[in-house]
């Protein structure tokens, strides 16, 4: 059984889904592929765009989430960033 | 209890005198890189913990600092009689207190006091019955070992549920610098115990060194 994700793991499966995505991707696939409620979706998705790791544009109508580069910074940082938060119990 | 500070601060044999130092310098470098490390996360992730952190090893980095300048002054006879008295309270006094500082930040931390009121009463209560103390190097140490032991706990508890080697090099650190209050703490009855202190602190950080090139080489 995997073990419950961390805030910072759900941030990454987040990101990882827009960044596979060739940096941009619907709200409907992004919910699908973070694996989470809509309620919480949100919570996380009003995170991510307050601390400018993503925006939303609009495409042909479309609203659309993109990465921004401190998105792809943490994204690109994560495995560092997950080793310090376990190794301190942060 | 009536120790004198001097009598206490600067123990051991002589020639250890600018070897304590040296591990001191040492010490203060590797807290700062977790300082570094911690402000690069919360530059990374904007999140406020992260950002505590890193103000935590901060004040560490200073009180350290501030006792290694101080030790290497007096080694080094940089001061005329009259002012080592004066320039010893200042070093020790910052020392002290950027590192209780620090240390209520990381418990404050462990035990998940998110109320600055909380934390600002536990650090004026602390820091008041230090220095009314007639002994408050000794009153330092005492609430360092503590302090220390807690935040040890909180990472033996951390490690225990992680298949990494980070988690645990870094309780066996803190572990180490725990056994190091004791040290200083009892160095005032036993000398010997100074040198034991300052060894048993440079293993801490070695140990927290070898953590940090694990967390950078993921």
């Amino acid at each position: 059984m995997s073990s419950r994700r961390s805030r910072i793991d759900i941030i990454y499966d987040m990101l990882k889904a827009i960044n596979d995505k060739g940096g941009k991707i619907l709200p409907t696939h992004l919910l699908y592929k973070s694996n989470l409620s809509h309620k919480r979706m949100k919570e996380y998705l009003d995170q991510l765009l307050s601390k400018q790791m993503i925006e939303e544009t609009e495409i042909k109508g479309k609203k659309y989430f993109i990465l921004t580069e401190q998105g792809s910074k943490f994204f690109v940082n994560y495995m560092k960033i997950k080793e310090f938060t376990d190794a301190f119990g942060l | 209890m009536g120790y004198n500070l001097g009598m206490v601060a600067l123990q051991g044999p002589k020639w250890f005198f600018g070897v304590d130092s040296i591990f001191e310098l040492a010490g203060t470098i590797i807290l700062f890189l977790v300082f570094l490390i911690s402000y690069n996360t919360y530059k990374l992730t904007d999140m406020k913990r992260y950002k505590y952190y890193s103000i935590a090893f901060f004040g560490l980095t200073l009180g350290h600092l501030a006792r290694t300048i101080t030790n290497f002054a007096i080694h080094q006879e940089w001061f005329a009689l009259e002012e080592l008295s004066r320039m010893f309270l200042l070093g020790y006094g910052a020392h002290i207190m950027f590192t209780l500082a620090s240390l209520v930040l990381l418990v404050s931390f462990a035990f998940e006091v998110k109320q600055k009121k909380s934390f600002c009463i536990l650090l004026l209560l602390m820091l008041s019955m230090i220095f009314v103390s007639s002994s408050f190097y000794i009153a330092f140490y005492w609430s360092a070992l503590i302090m220390f032991g807690f935040v040890t706990g909180y990472l033996f508890i951390n490690a225990r549920h992680k298949k990494a080697l980070s988690p645990k090099m870094v309780t066996l650190a803190f572990l180490f610098l725990t056994i190091t209050q004791l040290l200083f703490l009892t160095s005032a009855v036993n000398p010997d115990f100074y040198m034991g202190a300052h060894i048993s602190q440079i293993i801490g950080f070695l140990v927290l060194f070898i953590a940090l090139v694990q967390v950078k080489t993921k």
